[in-house]
């Protein structure tokens, strides 16, 4: 019996892991095509070939809104970003959020990069995205390169001695080495999906 | 009270998460006017910190009326929620973030490992897996005045942050707290007797714990009935650890890097399927 019994078990919890999706290191992205604040349509195919970041957000959530981007940190992020062609995109799958809240928002704290609109959570479900901030970074072959959280700092108390994760994944798999940390824990609010 | 002994519950504050009250309160306005109301009383409260509006107050009690000297004595910060509010247990799971208490005792006083009860493990939409707290729980531990102190008036200060989150919203709380000893209302016996009951009891007994080399899952069989829901892990030198399944009489938790385990074991806490916390050191390392 103890053979049999945990062949199954060991089935049983490959299937667990198997059948709750998500994005993983060193495996394909999710490919997914949404729409941003002004009804524009964004796929993850319009950067192929480029390093791309994404980033879960949710402006009520102090670990995203006021840390990330009232701050202004996400944005000089984004800016950096794209001065060594990597592109970042926003996602924000809180489903009481609708497309016009996120380009008021946008609007106000100087956001410029796309904020995908996942109001019924199918991107973030494709990823497993579970917190906000929850970042990835897909290399330009479209294979995750680092999946969890923005930096080092779940309580917001090391200031510039942070480690910014996602800045070191971007520098890593530019410079064609090993990553330091391919993934994370994340942390900050969970995402808001729809009950 | 010449010097103070601060005894850190976490020695890390929510320090960015409240700072950004002050800060932003006015271009939020706009945005989420509700939101910021209720974060300006959160960041407002004053001692002893009973603010009625407050979704999520916090109170520095004691079961003594006056401290003995030498003998130990249950301290700690009680939190009411309002209804739907949640806060977090110190392994907050996929979200979210623990309190951070840090209390200031008179100097020579010591302070004991803080306790955290059982918390309600939930599972939100998105798989989303949290270990919660609602309506009410006390975060104490054994506080005891040196064995030559003399008795006198007291005040023992505390500082309270937390993280609370309802249905879409989370905020930032922080609390000042204060308890002038001797006092009027201690912890009443049976409240005491039902937090002590609420506590996960030391079961090494309950399982079986049984690992291959290298692998990156940890069975236990355990040797009694458990509440497969009522099961949270907590690594507290760091390392994620998910459930990844649970039989009738077996749970697999699986470590995210195999290999790369802290040394010190992790604390599996549960209810037994006859409702009794229980609380087994699971070692992470490989065999």
């Amino acid at each position: 019996m103890p053979i049999r019994f945990f062949a199954a078990l060991t089935l049983c919890a490959a299937f667990a892991i198997a059948a709750s999706a998500a994005a993983e290191v060193g495996k394909p992205a999710p490919a997914f095509t949404g729409t941003d604040v002004d009804g524009k349509a964004v796929s993850l195919a319009d950067f192929a070939g480029k390093t791309v970041v994404l980033e879960w957000m949710n402006p009520e959530c102090p670990f995203s809104g006021p840390r990330r981007f009232e701050s202004g940190a996400a944005q000089k992020q984004a800016a950096a970003l794209k001065e060594q062609g990597v592109q970042v995109v926003l996602i924000s799958s809180s489903s009481h959020l609708d497309a016009a809240a996120l380009k008021a928002y946008a609007t106000k704290q100087k956001i410029t990069t796309p904020i995908v609109v996942d109001q019924s959570g199918e991107i973030g479900k494709a990823y497993g995205a579970k917190t906000t901030p929850h970042c990835f970074v897909i290399g330009g072959d479209g294979n995750v390169v680092y999946a969890g959280a923005i930096d080092d700092d779940k309580e917001g108390a090391k200031g510039d001695k942070a480690v910014n994760y996602v800045d070191q994944a971007v520098k890593e798999h530019a410079a064609g080495g090993k990553l330091t940390q391919a993934s994370t824990q994340p942390y900050g609010c969970s995402v808001k999906y729809a009950k | 009270m010449a010097a103070a002994v601060r005894a850190r519950v976490r020695a890390s504050v929510l320090s960015a998460c409240l700072r950004w009250t002050s800060l932003h309160e006015r271009r939020r306005m706009s945005f989420l006017p509700t939101l910021i109301r209720t974060v300006i009383l959160a960041a407002g409260i004053a001692l002893p910190a009973a603010a009625a509006d407050q979704p999520v107050t916090a109170r520095l009690v004691a079961d003594a009326a006056m401290p003995t000297p030498g003998a130990p004595f249950l301290l700690g910060v009680e939190f009411t929620m309002e209804e739907g509010w949640h806060l977090y247990w110190r392994n907050p799971g996929d979200a979210g973030l623990a309190p951070t208490i840090a209390f200031t005792l008179p100097a020579g006083w010591t302070m004991g490992e803080t306790r955290w009860p059982a918390p309600e493990r939930v599972i939100d939409p998105g798989d989303i897996v949290l270990n919660v707290y609602h309506h009410r729980v006390l975060i104490a531990a054994e506080a005891t005045p040196p064995a030559d102190w003399t008795p006198a008036p007291v005040t023992i200060t505390a500082t309270a942050s937390w993280l609370m989150c309802k249905a879409e919203l989370c905020m930032p709380g922080k609390a000042s707290l204060a308890l002038a000893l001797p006092q009027a209302e201690p912890l009443a016996a049976e409240a005491v007797a039902a937090w002590r009951a609420s506590l996960p009891q030391p079961a090494e007994g309950f399982a079986e714990i049984r690992r291959d080399a290298g692998a990156a899952s940890i069975t236990l069989l355990w040797k009694r009935p458990v509440e497969p829901a009522s099961l949270v892990a907590f690594a507290p030198a760091g390392g994620a650890l998910a459930w990844s399944d649970h039989a009738e009489r077996a749970s697999t938790l699986t470590v995210a890097k195999p290999g790369d385990e802290p040394s010190s074991p992790a604390v599996v806490t549960g209810r037994t399927g006859d409702g009794h916390p229980f609380a087994i050191a699971v070692p992470l390392s490989s065999p």
